[in-house]
This record gives C-alpha cells, sequence and structure tokens, in this order.
C-alpha cells in the first residue's frame, strides 16, 4: 500500500507541472497584459514597457516560467501585479474558505443521496422512487447559480431567516459562519446531490443481482445487514470515483457560487486574477486547484482499497 | 364667534403640522455613531491616490483623504485642506490658505512642505500619477509660510481651482512621511491621508473597513464610526442584500435593476446627474472612416440616438451629440447638427462611393465590462443596416479592448462603443481626445484640436470661456472626431434612513457628513 501512494504521489509531479505549463502558456496567448489594467486611460507606452520589464513581462515565454519555478520552489509564489500582495498569503486565507464550502456541499450531497439511493435502490419503481429521482433530475439540471438565486429571494429576501451574502470565519461564531454558508452549500450540492442519488440507486440494484447478495439472504441474514453491511458497500465504489470527479466540477461550481453569495474564496480569487490578467495570482490559483484536484484523485485511489478489499489482495500478491 | 373658533382651531392645526412635517422633513438634528455599508462590484487593487485604477479606489479614497479644494454640491470649487484661495490677475500665480492644525492619520502635520512634496511626488514619472498631464501648467510651487502655499504657472489657467477641485479626484494629499518610511509595496497597502475615516483592514476581494477619524480638522464630522465597503459581484445579490437591510447603499447600480429598486418604498435610486458621455467613437486614421462623408453619414446623420436611449439604456438616458454630456461644465447643445436622417446618410456614402454592389463594411468593436455595450452595438449594427451598410460586432473583455485603444493593436479597429470618463469640464476631456494624448480614442492628429483646449484655459472670463468651449465642441462634431450616442447615466441605490448623502455621480463620493437615521 505504501508503495502504491509513493506510486500515485510521484506520478502528481510532472501532472501538476504540466497543468501550471500549460495555463501559463494559454494565458500569454490571451491579448492583453495587467499593465493595460495598471495605467488605464493614462496609458503610456513608454511607461508600459518600463513596467513590463519591471515585473519580468518582456522576458521570453519559457524564461519567465522558469523563474516563476524556481522561485516556487523556494515557497516565493510571487506577488499580484495589481494589489502587490503576497499570493501565498491571498490562497493560505482564501482556501479554508473554499474548503468549507465544498466540504459542506458534499456532506449535505451524501446525507441526502445515501438515504434516498438506498430507499431508491430497495423500492424500486414506487412513488418514492419516481419521487426522489425527479427530484434529483431537478438538481442535476437547474445551474448552481439560478438555484442560488431562488433560494436567497427564498430563505432571505421573502422569509428573512438567512442573509443574503457575505462570510463569517468558524473561529469568529460557529452559528453564524453556518447561517452564511448553507444556502451556498446547498446550491453547489443539491447538483452533486442528484448526480450521487441515481447513481447510488443504479449500482445498489446491480449489486443487488449478484449471487453473494443472494447466498446471504440464503443464509438467513437480516435485509437491513444484506443491504448495508454486503451490498451497499460494493455499490459505493462507483460513487466514490465520481466523488472525486466531482471535487472538480465542485471547485468550478464554487467560483460561480462565490460571487452570487459574495464569499471570499478562491474562486472569485482566480477569476478576479483571469479578467485583470494577473499572472502571478493565476498561476497561483491554478496550482492550488491542480493540487487539490490530484490529491482528491489520490485519496479515491487510496479509498478504494478500504472498499474493495481485492485492491489489497492484488498489492499483498505482488 | 365659531367661525372664529373654527377658523383659529384651523389655523392651529394647520400651523401645527407645518411645524411637525418641518421636523420630518428636516430630519432634526444629525446623530453620531453606526455603520453604513457600501456594495462595490468589483475590488480595488490597491490605494494609491495617484496610479490605483477604477473608480472604486477613487470614492474610497476621497473618505480617506482631502484634497486641496473639493467640489460643492454645484461642482463648483469649495475650500477643503485650504480654506480660501487667490488668484493673482493675470491668471498665473494660485495662492492657497491652508487650514490650521490639520494632521494625518499618522500623526504627522499637514502643511505647505507636504503640499509641496505631494505635487513634487505627483509629477515624478515613476510615481505614475493618472493626474500629472493636468499640473503640466505647473512651473513652481512655492512654501510661502506653514499654511500658505503658491502655484505659479508657465501661462494662465483659468481653470486651475477646477482642476485642483475635481479634475479625477482633485489634488489630493498624503502623508510624506508615510511614503518616506513605509516600504513602496506597503504604502500602496496604507493609505495614510487627512480624511474623516481611516483605513482599519483590507480583506482583499471580501471588504474594507474605515473608522472615524476622532481627530478630523472639521469639527463635528464625520457622523458615521464605520464604513465598510463590501465587495458582491452578482447583480441580483446586491439587490437582495440592500432590500433585506444587510447593506446599506449600492455604490454603482445596472440600468436594468433601477426599476426593481424603484418600486421600494425603503430605497431611493439617486441619478441625474450626466458628466459621462456613451460613445461611438470612429477611428479616423484609415478607410473607411478617413473620409469625412463616411463618418457624417455613419456617425451623425446615420445613427438613431432616441432609439438607442428608449431600447438599449431603456428610457434612462439623454440622448447626445456633442462630446461633453450635459452637466459637464461648458456642455452646449448640439442635437440639432446631427439629427437622424437616413437619405442624407445614404446620400453621402453614395458621394462616397459607397452603394449596394460596394457596400460599406466595418466592424464595431465592444467590451463586455457593461451589457448596454453590447446592445447598443447590436442596436447600431440593425440602424446601420438600414442604410445598406454592413457591419460585424465584435465584444472583446475590458483588456483586450484596451490592446485595441492603447496597445499593440493601436488604431487598428473601426468603431468602438464605450462609456468614458466622467468629467468635470469639457476641458478635462482633452486628455482622452487631444492629438498626441495615449488614450486619443479616434487616433487623430489634429492640432488644431490642442490649440482649441489651450485656448479655452486661457479664457478669462466665464464668458469667453463657454465661446471657446463651444469653438472646441463644434470643431470636434465638424470633423466628426468623437461621436456621442447618449449619456451614460450613474444610479446608485440608498436606503431611506441614510441621511445628507449629496449625490455627484461619478465624480465624488464624500460620507464625510451622511448620518443613519435609524
Amino acid at each position: 500500500m505504501r508503495d502504491y501512494i509513493i506510486k500515485k504521489l510521484l506520478l502528481l509531479v510532472p501532472t501538476v507541472l504540466a497543468i501550471t505549463f500549460l495555463v501559463f502558456t494559454m494565458m500569454r496567448f490571451i491579448p492583453g497584459d495587467p499593465i493595460f489594467l495598471l495605467l488605464g486611460d493614462m496609458y503610456d507606452q513608454r511607461q508600459a514597457d518600463e513596467l513590463r520589464h519591471e515585473y519580468g513581462l518582456d522576458r521570453p515565454l519559457l524564461v519567465q516560467y522558469v523563474w516563476w519555478l524556481a522561485r516556487l520552489v523556494q515557497g516565493d509564489w510571487g506577488r499580484s501585479v495589481l494589489t502587490y500582495r503576497p499570493v501565498f498569503q491571498d490562497i493560505v486565507e482564501r482556501l479554508p474558505v473554499s474548503l468549507e464550502l465544498i466540504i459542506l456541499s458534499m456532506l449535505l450531497a451524501l446525507l441526502i443521496a445515501i438515504p434516498a439511493g438506498v430507499i431508491s435502490a430497495t423500492r424500486p419503481y414506487t412513488a418514492f422512487d419516481y419521487g426522489a429521482m425527479t427530484v434529483a433530475l431537478l438538481g442535476i439540471s437547474m445551474p448552481d447559480f439560478f438555484l442560488g438565486i431562488l433560494l436567497f429571494l427564498l430563505f432571505s429576501l421573502t422569509l428573512g431567516w438567512l442573509p443574503v451574502q457575505g462570510y463569517v470565519p468558524l473561529t469568529t461564531s460557529v452559528l453564524e459562519n453556518l447561517s452564511h454558508m448553507i444556502l451556498p452549500a446547498v446550491a453547489l450540492g443539491l447538483a452533486r446531490c442528484g448526480i450521487l442519488t441515481r447513481l447510488i440507486r443504479a449500482s445498489l440494484l446491480e449489486v443487488m443481482r449478484l449471487d453473494y447478495v443472494t447466498t446471504a439472504r440464503a443464509k438467513g441474514v437480516l435485509e437491513f445487514l444484506v443491504i448495508n453491511k454486503h451490498a451497499l458497500k460494493n455499490a459505493l465504489i462507483p460513487t466514490i470515483t465520481v466523488m472525486g470527479l466531482q471535487i472538480g466540477f465542485l471547485l468550478g461550481g464554487a467560483i460561480v457560487i462565490e460571487a452570487v453569495f459574495g464569499i471570499p474564496g478562491l474562486g472569485t480569487f482566480g477569476v478576479q486574477g483571469i479578467t485583470k490578467r494577473d499572472y502571478q495570482q493565476v498561476q497561483g490559483f491554478i496550482l492550488i486547484v491542480a493540487l487539490m484536484f490530484v490529491f482528491s484523485n489520490l485519496l479515491v485511489d487510496i479509498s478504494y482499497a478500504y472498499f474493495d478489499p481485492r485492491i489489497r489482495y492484488e498489492e499483498k500478491a505482488k | 364667534m365659531k367661525g372664529r373658533h373654527g377658523s383659529g382651531l384651523y389655523l392651529f392645526i394647520v400651523v401645527g403640522l407645518c411645524l411637525w412635517g418641518a421636523g420630518h422633513s428636516l430630519g432634526a438634528t444629525p446623530k453620531h455613531g453606526g455603520t453604513l455599508t457600501v456594495v462595490h462590484s468589483v475590488d480595488i487593487s490597491n490605494f494609491d491616490v495617484q496610479s490605483a485604477p477604477g473608480y472604486e479606489v477613487i470614492w474610497i479614497n476621497q473618505n480617506i483623504h482631502n484634497s486641496l479644494l473639493t467640489l460643492d454640491k454645484d461642482l463648483n470649487p469649495a475650500p477643503d485642506l485650504a480654506e480660501k484661495w487667490e488668484a493673482s490677475p493675470d491668471g498665473l500665480v494660485y495662492t492657497f490658505y491652508l487650514h490650521e492644525g490639520v494632521k494625518f492619520h499618522d500623526g504627522t502635520d499637514m502643511d505647505a512642505e507636504a503640499i509641496k512634496w505631494n505635487f513634487e511626488h505627483m509629477m515624478d514619472p515613476k510615481t505614475r500619477s493618472a493626474i500629472r498631464v493636468f499640473y503640466t501648467d505647473v512651473e513652481a510651487v512655492e512654501v510661502v509660510d506653514r499654511r500658505t502655499v503658491r502655484f505659479v504657472l508657465q501661462e494662465p489657467n483659468y481653470l486651475f481651482p477646477l482642476i485642483v477641485a475635481g479634475y479625477r479626484y482633485g489634488f489630493v494629499v498624503s502623508s510624506p512621511t508615510a511614503f518616506q518610511t513605509l516600504p513602496e509595496q506597503e504604502y500602496r497597502m496604507k493609505p495614510v491621508g487627512t480624511g474623516p475615516f481611516k483605513l482599519l483592514e483590507w480583506v482583499p476581494n471580501d471588504h474594507i473597513t474605515l473608522v472615524r477619524n476622532e481627530h478630523y480638522f472639521k469639527k463635528g464630522l464625520p457622523y458615521l464610526d464605520k464604513v465598510v465597503f463590501k465587495v458582491l459581484n452578482d447583480p441580483m445579490s446586491q439587490v437582495a442584500a440592500l432590500k433585506t437591510g444587510e447593506v446599506d447603499m449600492l455604490n454603482s447600480v445596472s440600468p436594468e435593476l433601477v426599476r426593481v429598486l424603484q418600486r421600494d418604498k425603503n430605497l431611493s435610486v439617486l441619478s441625474g446627474l450626466e458628466t459621462t458621455p456613451m460613445v461611438a467613437t470612429l477611428q479616423v486614421t484609415r478607410p473607411p472612416f478617413d473620409d469625412l462623408r463616411v463618418r457624417k453619414a455613419i456617425g451623425c446623420y446615420g445613427t438613431n440616438r432616441q432609439e438607442i436611449v428608449e431600447k438599449a439604456q431603456l428610457g434612462l438616458a439623454k440622448p447626445l451629440v456633442s462630446m461633453a454630456a450635459v452637466d459637464v461644465k461648458g456642455y452646449v447643445d448640439l442635437t440639432a447638427v446631427c439629427p437622424y436622417d437616413p437619405e442624407k446618410a445614404r446620400a453621402l456614402l453614395k458621394e462616397a462611393g459607397y452603394n449596394e454592389s460596394n457596400p460599406l463594411h466595418f466592424t464595431i468593436l465592444t467590451d463586455n465590462e457593461k451589457q448596454v455595450f453590447s446592445n447598443i452595438a447590436t442596436l447600431l449594427k440593425e440602424q446601420y443596416r438600414k442604410l445598406g451598410v454592413e457591419t460585424k460586432v465584435e465584444v472583446q473583455d475590458k483588456v483586450t479592448w484596451m490592446t485595441y485603444m492603447v496597445g499593440k493593436n493601436r488604431c487598428q479597429w473601426d468603431q468602438s462603443v464605450e462609456d468614458l470618463a466622467s468629467i468635470l469640464t469639457v476641458h478635462h476631456n482633452s486628455y482622452v481626445s487631444q492629438a498626441g494624448a495615449p488614450f486619443n480614442l479616434s487616433c487623430h492628429n489634429d492640432q488644431q484640436v490642442n490649440e482649441l483646449y489651450r485656448q479655452i484655459k486661457l479664457a478669462p472670463t466665464e464668458a469667453e470661456r463657454q465661446q471657446r468651449n463651444e469653438q472646441l465642441l463644434r470643431y470636434m462634431l465638424e470633423n466628426m472626431y468623437w461621436v456621442s450616442v447618449s449619456t451614460s447615466p450613474h444610479f446608485k441605490a440608498v436606503r431611506n434612513y441614510v441621511k445628507d448623502f449629496v449625490y455627484q455621480g461619478e465624480l465624488r463620493f464624500s460620507l464625510e457628513q451622511v448620518w443613519r437615521d435609524k
């Protein structure tokens, strides 16, 4: 198992490097740079050239990338050209906010999806099953931002129960934090909930037709244990794969949801960097997103070993 | 007898009601305390008063700093750090008398030396000041005594007090000590002025908090304890937050949301000062618009400005032909010069060699900063189609659009739709419309324009200045160096308990006298 993890970790390095290089190159192909915004309507070619030189933007692309990488190795993620703030500091401040949003929405999705999926699979083609699948379809079809708007129109504007916008750190007040995060988490989590409900239902239905489930039932194992101990564990393997992939979608969704609810997370940081061509900011954002994505996939790989013993046996056999 | 009593009672009730009403409408005495939360759609880049881009930073800095002079509610120069000023009869020397005992937030003195340092700092090319261009006339700044400072000009400039008070955001004064002691990057994060509020914290992309300056030199001001500038990108969330009272003010409202906000009795939508033009500039240095006949056909007679206002601007703007918007000092109504006349436009195009077998075709460039730009561009495309002209609309993001205006693609476009900076006077527009200006949109190289701008500032009386303003505005229109289509109104929305806020469009945003009646 240790070798398996080390191998996976080593594979992450070229993956992350390739991603950062691709984004670095792509950003430079978009016309314009942050100097245009820095000088605005007082743009002066001589001053612009001086600034480009100062920030190293006049150097060849590859040199710029190697410089960025060299500084990164020394722990320097660079400074934003526009705000002059250290990129790493901004990321450290925003990462917990986005992580909290992603974790909350995923938890919410699982809390609803697992029971709904199990009940639907054990009572297929009943009113509950049709109802759950219809709601799941709605969740998948509705864009996050639209659901977000509907939610604050109802819970904030009409009922006045929850705030429309803003963020209170967990360390300041747990209750305040949750009151601000619940609507964004629901808006972001509902689509994932729909996907997972449908997936759990389908997987469970398939597993329940397998011989070992029939054997368990023949041996007189309680139906509750047959489903929850024997069938569900196997049925969750494809769910975990999809959950890993959903991390990427959650990050994408968080960009929009953070903007709708005024949450100072990584998403708004990344978008701001892209629209303002703040290269250092975008590089930092992409690097952290890439790291989160590959690590979540690594966790998924590792969790297979728990859910599917055959993976461990294969390792032992080798 | 009964009648006398009846009329006495009537008089009593009327007087009573008047007094009660007066008490209510005047809002009685301003109350101290409270926090005002103001929403901005985008965050600032940094606080550098000289070079940070965007209106948002100007509005925030106007509450952290003071200017040498400021603008009153009618946009005339008014005392701020200088309690009075005087000009020499020849218009060459301006003397400013400073308030006594004004301190920067870092405790250092704001005196004549500080004004001189601020001027020199602004003129240093390394500062990259956005307002330096307006002060190139200044030959020297002299410290007469601690409270008196003198600006000596190379040639008369009778607009100088207006420049100091309100070009961009006036002659803003920062602490020299802060600049000299703080590292450059930190200085841009920690503004130190003399203003009614001090910076408490900046959480990027979330909020900026200002707190009351206890030692503010205008006694009793400000009334608010705290001001929070909250960043909220989504317009729908902004509206919802204002309606629920989570925030108190939206500093810039999209026209599409104005009607929604106007329906709420607890809110007021502020607008009315038109100082920004919406333009559809033609690039005059290359075909087809190097031909004045084509420029007139498209920019003058072929543009239905009324339709643009009604359909693209939802009836909230005003049609505009003149280079300056209607509330800019020196505005002249030139609507009659360019009536919508498709027949005349077609005739001019025919004269220039364009017809059905050889149709005129060009690209309308715009950016996605505001939805209204692409709406106008699409409407123009349709209007030009009726003239037999084929156009393509190209919507770029703001930075890409800027590469066409000032970058490597400069002057490599045909027509561009945008709204430009809010300006105080016709002369203020020189930095985006005279020959040689980096942001000279139409790319013309007509030195006569520069001379006309110069003549405006040399005019010693208001009447002469107005005559020269008109001369310039007509010249720009005759040559179609500038194509305005409408005004570009600026809306703010505020909850009704916010009192004594003076709406000054995009030019000025002061919370110095604002208080909460709650």
